[in-house]
């Protein structure tokens, strides 16, 4: 579905990522975990095209041919691949219909099929209650989960369709309380199970025990260990990574790993 | 009127390119610079006999393609103009303006010294049939040309990267923006010299009532920066009749004290 083969970015002298390959399959949510400065954030970004890069990347959509990511198409791109950023804030106090209805600006389609749809995504993110409201009334946690709305729209990510997509989302529950965290994770899981993609950088190592299907450790700016959560997600590898002592045990119901951890001075 | 329309259509537009409420091309020195290129083009036409009117649209359109140029170039931090380098160049660029205006004025005759003194304060009394008829074709090309990109400078709001990512090419839209609002300040410089404020309070309104997506913005902008030229030529014809002040001072006088307003006001809601 998206194959990363032996990217790198450099940036003057310093190389923020190197020789990164990896391969990401349909279907799957694939959390990439590292501490802050592994980068995390670089990686998603050469993966939406943001920063120059050297490497390849190539996407395939089920259905159709292969695509090199640095060959395509903004307009192909918009279509396919979903890309949520760590800025939230709107410089103008736009309705939330707005916002929403903005992720569609590559769609030819009637107006009133895009405000059903809109709504639709605004219920999804538990914003349809906040229609009075504009982006500057809304709360750093209530700007991410339009922002994500926003994301869903331009993809149409929650219907059955035969050409599958791509997400990138960074950080996406960074400001969400626990009920909000887990409700954005299902509704990427949701995306994912219909042969979606979904690349999540995410801090929380207990939602990623939860909801990822690979997990994509990040150290030294390069890719350490990709597995399923009960594999990478080790007391060993996470302490290593982290630089922090790391317990691991298993979760009485799910068998999946929770992790804790304790400060330690290295 | 078509000066007005004209003037708060590029402002619009030079706000959603900067993402920035306080954005205006008089502000950021385009304007002043176009009124450069315009000076010295009068400077110089009357020394060497050049048809003046015929050129000088054309000097103030490079005048202020080559200032927006500048100002983009020093203001962009790691891909994106930032704000507060914008008015900064801007204000430094305006001095420099003025300085070369006051240098050209100096050396010029009595003549060029009085036009010259009407463009900087701004005044429509220049403004006759003929030189419409030279900025007419100028000014149809920024409006036409800005209002077909209005749909994209709205989604441009959402931030670059985001607009990107959205399928629009955003520095294509950049440069066709930019081109935009250079022939249209440099058409209205070249007829009535330096009006000011307009593209800045007028988008302004016009978000108070229909709010900040463009499309509406827009348009409600350029009708009411026509109407709002009106009653300021009004003004300038009446508050000292039967002499007529120059419409730049009035739009000065009701101008700065708003960009203030605007500046406050934006300080208080980011502390």
């Amino acid at each position: 579905m998206l194959k990363i083969s032996d990217l790198s970015v450099d940036i003057g002298k310093r190389t923020l990522i190197k020789n990164i390959s990896a391969e990401a399959e349909a279907g799957h949510l694939i959390a990439i975990i590292g501490e802050n400065g592994a980068g995390k954030s670089t990686l998603l970004n050469s993966l939406a095209g943001e920063i120059k890069y050297k490497g390849d990347v190539h996407f395939e959509p089920l259905n159709a041919n292969k695509v090199n990511i640095k060959n395509a198409s903004l307009e192909w791109l918009a279509q396919h691949r979903a890309v949520m950023t760590q800025k939230h804030q709107i410089p103008f106090a736009f309705g939330l219909v707005d916002i929403v209805a903005m992720g569609r600006f590559h769609k030819v389609e009637p107006k009133s099929r895009q405000l059903s749809k809109v709504s639709q995504y605004l219920s999804y993110v538990e914003l349809d209650t906040h229609l009075d409201r504009n982006t500057s009334q809304l709360s750093g946690g209530e700007l991410q989960r339009l922002q994500f709305a926003r994301c869903l729209s331009q993809l149409d990510a929650l219907e059955g369709q035969s050409t599958k997509k791509l997400m990138l989302l960074d950080e996406p529950t960074s400001a969400l309380d626990v009920r909000h965290q887990h409700r954005l994770l299902k509704l990427v899981k949701k995306f994912t199970s219909a042969g979606n993609t979904a690349i999540v950088v995410l801090h929380d190592l207990n939602l990623v025990s939860t909801y990822a299907d690979q997990v994509w450790l990040l150290d030294q700016q390069t890719l350490q260990h990709t597995g399923t959560p009960e594999s990478v997600l080790t007391e060993e590898r996470l302490t290593k990574a982290y630089k922090t002592s790391m317990r691991v045990i298993q979760h009485p119901d799910s068998r999946t790993p929770i992790i804790f951890s304790e400060f330690t001075e290295h | 009127m078509l000066v007005g329309l004209v003037l708060a259509q590029t402002g619009t537009a030079t706000q959603a390119l900067c993402r920035n409420p306080l954005a205006d091309p008089s502000i950021i020195g385009v304007t002043a610079g176009a009124a450069v290129a315009a000076v010295m083009m009068i400077g110089i036409g009357y020394q060497y006999n050049i048809d003046v009117a015929f050129w000088l649209p054309i000097a103030s359109f490079i005048g202020a393609l080559s200032v927006t140029a500048l100002v983009a170039m020093l203001s962009t931090r790691g891909g994106a103009i930032n704000v507060t380098n914008l008015i900064l160049v801007g204000v430094a660029l305006n001095a420099l303006a003025f300085a070369v205006i006051g240098l050209v004025s100096f050396y010029a005759d009595d003549s060029a010294l009085r036009l010259i003194n009407y463009w900087t304060m701004g005044s429509l009394a220049g403004a006759t049939w003929s030189t419409l008829f030279n900025a007419l074709p100028l000014m149809l090309i920024s409006i036409v040309g800005l209002y077909s990109l209005n749909k994209k400078l709205n989604v441009l709001l959402l931030g670059e990267s985001e607009a990107k990512y959205l399928g629009l090419d955003v520095s294509k839209l950049k440069h066709k923006t930019v081109i935009f609002t250079a022939i249209g300040v440099g058409a209205t410089v070249s007829m009535t010299g330096m009006i000011g404020f307009i593209g800045l309070i007028v988008p302004h309104i016009s978000r108070m009532i229909v709010g900040p997506k463009i499309t509406y913005v827009m348009p409600l902008s350029m009708a009411i920066g026509a109407a709002g030229l009106l009653l300021a030529d009004w003004a300038a014809r009446n508050v000292i009749s039967p002499a007529e002040l120059p419409i730049g001072i009035i739009t000065a006088l009701i101008g700065a004290p708003f960009f203030l307003y605007l500046l406050i006001q934006q300080r208080s809601k980011h502390a």
